[in-house]
């Protein structure tokens, strides 16, 4: 029984396309087959996130404009035989493409595909509706901040609206040390707000920043806690029951590995 | 019964037109389009031309069967086959086209001056040059050769018609991609996203179904 999750948000930058990589790539790891759909036309970045960029031939709207076969368009991934990309068209805009046709190519790869991601652009206009169209379920990608958790809290609405009930939240780019001297957001603070439940807590991590310019997601990772965090952001959305990161104590025990190693910040 | 006004010839500043009757038998205007042809063929003779079919919906093969009557009949040289359709809205990577062995007009050149960005796309059937840089995501489609007076980091595609002779050149080659004729060559994986390492002019050319990429001497352009 294959599922379309779409990864979505409303405000820019908070990491939807870095989400989406690491959970795909984290399923991938699973074995399960799977396949990211990048629908932010126009503004595409999931192929560099990927460290499959130079690897495009056909694009989104090749497909649904018949110009060539779903196959053709699908990059196998680098490192991962169970993972492809359907990269989105840069010379383009999201009005080039309708919900129907969105929904058509999402049933499409069902048959072929455990999981389906896909990768919503910022905003609540077209875009947004294309990558909703065919989605069962949704993961909404907020940080403790006011403007995004506006914005989610907008997001959750609209999903709501459009029969895609029961989202859940991934909050990105926590710093504990800011939360405890009351400088952020505490966790509890954002999922009071949204009372959506929560699907994983990642922490603010260099490593991340590393990771997306190689094109490698932070998820394959041992050493990285973000990557830890995504890894159990996977298990959750395979069912599992695992409990959240102690973000706390691990930071303190990275911090001190790094001070002895004299990289420590 | 012929009716002489089923196929009428009329000259235009593009090449030639050729207008059909949407009524009549295909059959039928195979054979009036032969007729005035012959007719014609004195004044065709060894002419070079394009065409344009005209007032009838023709598919590929009923096409090719009348441009066979044309090229036999009259010993015209056709250059290039366009419709109204085509020469509004310019289509992304056409196939070679079948009608002019290979034999494209690149003599035209398009000078663009800036930067091509991600999402931008220049499209040309001639030859390009860019004076500037073409950034990552950025893309040209040429039916000639590509020459970029400036860093290559986007998408480039030289003789994307056909042409197998074409060549790409930039003063700085880190394309994402490079196509030539319908060959298709992608960067090494692991680059360093951050070096400014590769900055000497190079040519990238096709020979034997493998793309090159070297450094321009003239031993080599005395090659091309």
């Amino acid at each position: 029984m294959s599922q379309v999750i779409v990864v979505t948000s409303g405000k820019g930058g908070v990491g939807k396309t870095t989400t989406t990589a690491n959970i795909g790539t984290g399923l991938a790891l699973k074995g399960y087959k799977v396949v990211l759909l990048d629908a932010d036309i126009g503004l595409r970045n999931l192929d560099v996130v990927m460290g499959l960029e130079n690897r495009i031939v056909y694009d989104l709207i090749d497909v649904l404009e018949g110009h060539c076969r779903v196959k053709q368009a699908l990059i196998k991934d680098k490192r991962y035989s169970g993972l492809f990309l359907l990269p989105a068209a840069q010379t383009r805009d999201k009005n080039a493409v309708n919900p129907e046709q969105m929904q058509k190519l999402c049933d499409q790869l069902r048959e072929e595909f455990d999981y389906i991601i896909i990768d919503c652009p910022a905003g609540i206009e077209q875009g947004f509706k294309n990558a909703i169209a065919g989605a069962d379920r949704a993961i909404v990608v907020t940080t403790p901040e006011v403007s995004a958790v506006r914005d989610a809290d907008r997001i959750i609405g609209l999903l709501e609206a459009s029969e895609l009930r029961n989202p859940t939240l991934i909050l990105n780019r926590i710093r504990m040390n800011m939360v405890k001297r009351g400088d952020m957001m505490a966790m509890e603070d954002v999922v009071e707000i949204l009372a959506v439940d929560l699907l994983g807590v990642v922490p603010d991590d260099e490593n991340i920043v590393i990771s997306t310019n190689r094109g490698e997601p932070a998820v394959t990772n041992p050493d990285s806690l973000a990557g830890h965090a995504f890894r159990n952001v996977v298990e959750r959305i395979l069912g599992n029951d695992v409990p959240l990161l102690d973000l706390d104590i691990s930071e303190g025990f990275m911090g001190k590995i790094k001070k002895i190693f004299g990289i420590g910040n | 019964m012929i009716n002489d006004n089923s196929v009428i010839f009329k000259g235009s500043k593009d090449g030639l037109i050729i207008l059909l009757s949407p009524d009549i038998d295909f059959n039928n205007l195979k054979t009036i389009l032969e007729k005035k042809v012959e007719d014609a063929k004195d004044f065709f003779k060894d002419a070079k031309t394009s065409i344009m079919f005209k007032g009838r919906d023709l598919t590929e093969e009923e096409e090719y069967q009348l441009l066979q009557i044309i090229t036999d009949k009259a010993q015209l040289n056709v250059s290039y086959i366009y419709d109204e359709k085509s020469s509004m809205e310019p289509s992304k990577s056409m196939p070679a086209d079948k009608f002019n062995d290979g034999r494209i007009q690149i003599d035209q050149t398009k000078y663009y001056k800036g930067t091509i960005r991600s999402g931008q796309c220049l499209e040309f059937d001639g030859s390009i040059v860019v004076i500037g840089d073409v950034n990552p995501g950025g893309e040209i489609y040429a039916g000639g050769n590509i020459i970029i007076l400036g860093s290559l980091k986007g998408i480039v595609h030289a003789g994307c018609k056909g042409y197998d002779k074409a060549f790409v050149a930039a003063l700085a080659m880190n394309p994402m991609q490079l196509r030539i004729c319908n060959i298709i060559t992608r960067s090494p994986d692991n680059q360093a996203y951050n070096t400014h390492s590769k900055t000497f002019p190079q040519i990238a050319y096709l020979y034997e179904g493998n793309v090159y990429i070297e450094p321009i001497d003239y031993k080599l352009l005395d090659n091309l």
